[in-house]
């Protein structure tokens, strides 16, 4: 399984990173983006299976980029791993065609359960 | 947009603060009876909230204690945590702690990008802010202290 974390933060990302292996997803093949647009050229180049992205970022928010990646025609699995909590934003989200919106702070089995539901 | 104007409570900030330093951090924070003093050089990390409640909150550490937070979440040593580490961490932190804080108030709050800075004298200006809550909390690296400031309603 190839998964592309985004996140602007270094340390997000590790986390992110560290949290999968906790909940079992140890054969991955990861690699990272800082925001949207660089998520988009990763998602070119890499191909991932599953993309986790961060909301709030700087050049390209994770809905934007989520969003992007819909009107260009690419289906990838989409989680949302972030702050933005909200009901107003899980519909956001969702309405977007993320499959799931994991809230910081998260542990390993909230990754369990949401990429179970999300056929990983 | 929410109706919800108020700042958030005293036990909100305890509990999103201690939920943060436990579930990304592993480590159980003390509630401290007063938010003592952090002498010498520090690092302060700031989220702005805007909605309905409009305010601040900022999470002020030690640069001791913030390196050890930051090699904490690096899982890396404190003697190969960079700078950039620390104030990553830290802003991160303050990201997760506003996030959940501006849950608790209510729905339609947007939550800014963090800031970071550091020193060992400086201030932080939080527009016409009034400051509503400053916790200590006893972590085993040092002490943390966790600000809100209420901005009241934009002019």
């Amino acid at each position: 399984m190839k998964v592309l974390i985004v996140d602007d933060s270094r340390a997000m990302r590790m986390i992110v990173r560290r949290t999968l292996r906790q909940a079992g997803y140890e054969n991955i093949t990861v690699e990272e983006a800082a925001n949207g647009i660089e998520g988009i050229d990763m998602v070119a180049k890499f191909g991932p299976d599953l993309i986790l992205s961060d909301w709030n970022m700087p050049e390209m928010t994770g809905l934007e980029f989520l969003k992007s990646l819909r009107a260009s025609g690419n289906s990838v699995r989409f989680g949302m791993v972030t702050s933005e909590g909200s009901m107003e934003m899980r519909g956001q989200a969702e309405e977007a065609g993320a499959l799931f919106l994991l809230t910081k702070p998260f542990g390993p089995d909230d990754f369990k359960t949401a990429l179970s539901a999300a056929g990983f | 947009m929410s109706a919800t104007t108020s700042p958030p409570s005293y036990d909100d900030v305890i509990a999103s603060t201690c939920e943060v330093w436990s579930m990304m951090l592993g480590v159980d924070l003390d509630v401290l009876s007063n938010a003592p003093l952090i002498e010498g050089e520090s690092i302060t990390a700031v989220v702005t909230v805007t909605g309905g409640w409009n305010g601040a909150v900022l999470v002020k550490a030690g640069v001791e204690t913030a390196l050890q937070t930051g090699a904490i979440m690096f899982a890396s040593d404190p003697g190969e945590t960079s700078d950039e580490d620390v104030r990553d961490a830290m802003g991160e932190i303050a990201n997760m702690i506003g996030g959940s804080l501006k849950d608790r108030v209510g729905p339609g709050h947007v939550i800014s990008i963090p800031a970071v800075t550091e020193g060992l004298a400086y201030k932080v200006y939080v527009g016409h802010a009034k400051k509503v809550h400053e916790v200590g909390f006893a972590s085993p690296d040092g002490v943390v202290i966790l600000s809100v400031f209420d901005v009241g309603k934009p002019t």
